[in-house]
């Protein structure tokens, strides 16, 4: 029965896509380009792909660079199978109009779920594969893979990798949702965009630690990752092979398990579940109208699920980047101090992030809260400062655990002025380029601002840093005038929010 | 203090060449109802944000609570109750902590404090109450909403469509109430759609089109003048929509 469901599904994509063609004649242009494109860029992706591949296959400096490479090539496949399925997934509504027409079918719901997903996972597949066939050729052309190997190591890599994607996905989603409800806007999106944002750290982390491989000349703990699973299914030894197939086979299928036990959980958690994540409940306003707007601002940022399933999400990556500066201090101080770096710096944007939210968070309320006794102003105040405490806070525990692991410590307080002043900017960012949940643009809008603003502004300290260094006095002068000036930006920004938030409040109503 | 809870003169807004609200005036007595009525963009939003202090005009003036202005002071707040839109809420807050933040900010003594658990009944909002706004439902929104704007009695409330979203039990006790704080002197201004809501309530109305007042009075007088048999007809009358009956003939000819 779930075959007609996906057969109705690719008929109406086909009717879909007719009635696009004639009604824009002008598409073929653009499918033909698209072609032109995908065929140069093949072009000269298997010329590259080739010389890398032939390098690795020829190599006799050390015999394990064959494998490392492919598996780093398989790792960088494994990330794009798994972007591919979350970005479809994030775009994809939660409840189609075709679902809604087939609920009162005599089809089950698993069934439906099935047909309705298949072409999509077909589509996929496809997409995974086209986007890789020139490396994939090149490596069979240098000699690394026969075609029935590669078949094989492609069809079952894909297959557990996107079985782990659906499943990690589905399972954050379950959790998400236990947590705050189902009634909450939007919260598919935030979950989705959450845990895909984590899963490319996840994916990325041993692509950074290949390195440790290379050096070590021995594939270390890339072994434990589907893309060596995949390399096994390469090895000409058949029973290293099946033990390739087996470890791959046995995870997609669990990750195909948990994924539809989830999918089951969900449904029964569909419509009606009150959320159990309301933080503070019990903690009242007090008399002070300062205290009581800090406290409003702290209840918000403590229930926004966009900032907490964001926080757990920086929290899992900062545990695992902590884990892997700790391992690798020892061993190669280098790649610590440069996964330290990167680490640190993702924790301070992302932490900033939580004040960029504020003011879009609270986008309907204005009118109402402009109608009491309370001053916006003074609201403001207590917004700004509640932000300053909960990210100063934050970052001050992970950054002095990773810091710490990295036996770097003077970074904390090198960074903290950094970190107040970018709580500042992105406390201002939001209120001239708003957050909202319900226009999906907005966060593209401010993600374009920001890394517009993010990378000057960061060689600009960095520039700063280095003049700082020259200064007489050591490290006691230079904090002190880096702390000087970044109470005085702060104070200019403290300012600047105030006017903005006027002319803001005016313009939104124009 | 004067006859009027509320004068509003010439209240004007501009948002650069666009004028929102172009010299209204109009004013609300102690114990009356007052009607604000226009088409959506006629400019009853704008012209209830000035009144609250979103923002302040751009020429004109109001007299709250005795004291002329032109942008509402915190001190002059604590005179009005304001119920807005449903969207408008606070929604990370539950329904109970949204009107204890209230409770904050009015300083509400023990007396006005304790009837939130009286309206909370009354309204049939308290196994609601410990649930974060954002699961509301319009109505429930709406209830919560009128709620904290009336804890601290007030003695002018400002209403934005406060029908909406309530069911046909809470629209004709929500109507009760407003009729029961008319008669203890109440002022209350309603911006509203809803024609037949206004004229079974209202002792004044105000209709505005971009941005100005088009007609103004008690609704016994507004269908005389406009020789209309009802409130509707007098507002297509008086916004000049009457040939809407030739075009409906037009468009339903061939049905």
């Amino acid at each position: 029965m779930f075959w007609q469901i996906s057969r109705l599904v690719i008929l109406i994509w086909r009717n879909r896509l007719r009635q696009l063609f004639r009604r824009m004649p002008a598409l073929w242009l653009a499918v033909l380009l698209v072609v032109i494109s995908y065929c140069g860029g093949a072009y000269l992706g298997y010329n590259f792909f080739y010389k890398v591949a032939q390098l690795a296959a020829s190599s006799s400096v050390f015999p394990q660079l064959r494998t490392i490479t492919v598996t780093a090539f398989f790792n960088v496949f494994g990330l794009t199978a798994f972007s591919l399925v979350s970005f479809a997934l994030l775009f994809t509504p939660e409840e189609t109009t075709l679902q809604r027409i087939l609920a009162p079918l005599p089809i089950s719901p698993r069934q439906q779920r099935l047909g309705l997903l298949l072409p999509g996972i077909i589509l996929l597949f496809l997409a995974q594969n086209l986007l890789w066939l020139p490396a994939l050729l090149a490596l069979i052309q240098a000699g690394l893979a026969t075609p029935l190997q590669l078949l094989l190591a492609v069809f079952f890599g894909l297959l557990a990798y996107n079985a782990i994607t659906l499943a990690f996905h589905q399972a954050v989603l379950y959790g998400t949702t236990r947590l705050f409800g189902a009634e909450r806007i939007d919260l598919r999106s935030t979950a989705l965009g959450a845990s895909t944002g984590l899963g490319m750290a996840l994916f990325t982390l041993p692509l950074l630690l290949g390195a440790q491989a290379l050096l070590a000349r021995q594939p270390g703990w890339l072994v434990p990752t589907p893309a060596y699973w995949m390399v096994l299914i390469l090895q000409p030894d058949l029973l290293r092979a099946i033990e390739g197939l087996g470890l791959l086979s046995a995870v997609g299928l669990l990750g195909i398990v948990i994924y539809a036990f989830f999918v089951e959980r969900c449904e029964h958690l569909a419509v009606g579940t009150r959320g159990q994540w309301v933080p503070l409940r019990r903690l009242a306003f007090p008399s002070s109208l300062f205290m009581s707007s800090c406290l409003y601002e702290l209840k918000g940022i403590t229930r926004s699920q966009q900032v907490v399933v964001g926080l757990m999400m920086v929290f899992a990556g900062w545990l695992i980047a902590t884990v892997a500066v700790f391992w690798a201090r020892a061993s190669n101080p280098l790649l610590s101090y440069a996964l330290l770096e990167l680490t640190l710096d993702l924790t301070t944007v992302l932490l900033c992030s939580i004040a960029q939210m504020s003011w879009g968070r609270d986008t309907r309320s204005y009118r109402v809260l402009a109608s009491t006794p309370l001053e916006v102003h003074r609201l403001l105040d207590g917004k700004l400062f509640a932000n300053l405490v909960v990210i100063v806070g934050g970052w001050v525990l992970l950054v002095g655990v990773l810091t710490w692991a990295g036996n770097n410590p003077l970074l904390l307080p090198q960074r903290l002025p950094l970190l107040c002043v970018g709580c500042f900017l992105c406390f201002a960012l939001g209120i001239a380029v708003p957050y909202s949940t319900e226009d999906p643009l907005s966060m593209l809008t401010v993600a374009g601002v920001m890394v517009i603003l993010g990378l000057p502004l960061y060689i600009l300290f960095l520039q700063a840093q280095e003049a700082l260094a020259r200064l007489p006095g050591g490290m006691a002068a230079q904090m002190l005038v880096q702390t000087a000036a970044a109470l005085l930006i702060m104070g200019m920004l403290y300012l600047g929010i105030h006017q903005l938030a006027d002319v803001k409040m005016e313009k939104d109503h124009d | 203090m004067g006859e009027y809870l509320l004068e509003v003169k010439r209240l004007t807004k501009r948002f650069g060449t666009f004028t929102a609200v172009n010299e209204v005036s109009f004013a609300i007595r102690a114990g009356s109802i007052v009607g604000l009525l226009g088409p959506n963009g006629a400019g009853k939003t704008t012209l209830l944000s000035m009144l609250v202090g979103l923002f302040p005009p751009t020429a004109g003036s109001m007299v709250l609570d005795g004291e002329e202005t032109q942008r509402v002071t915190p001190q002059m707040k604590y005179a009005f109750g304001f119920v807005p839109d449903s969207q408008e809420v606070i929604a990370h807050l539950t329904g109970w902590e949204y009107l204890q933040f209230i409770r904050r900010i009015y300083g509400l003594s023990p007396e006005q404090w304790r009837l939130a658990n009286d309206y909370l009944a009354l309204l049939h909002m308290e196994s609601k109450a410990q649930d974060l706004l954002e699961t509301y439902s319009h109505g429930q929104r709406k209830k919560v909403q009128l709620i904290a704007a009336l804890l601290h009695q007030p003695k002018l409330l400002l209403l934005d469509e406060p029908f909406s979203g309530l069911d046909p039990e809470m629209i004709a006790l929500v109507k009760r109430l407003l009729r029961k704080l008319r008669e203890r002197g109440v002022g209350i201004l309603i911006s509203t759609h809803d024609l037949l809501m206004v004229a079974e309530l209202c002792d004044h109305v105000v209709f505005l089109n971009q941005g100005g007042v088009v007609a103004a009075g008690e609704p016994e007088k507004l269908l005389a003048s406009y020789g209309a048999a009802n409130l509707e007809e007098a507002f297509l009358k008086a916004l000049g929509l009457e040939e809407q009956e030739e075009a409906l003939e037009r468009v339903l000819a061939n049905f």
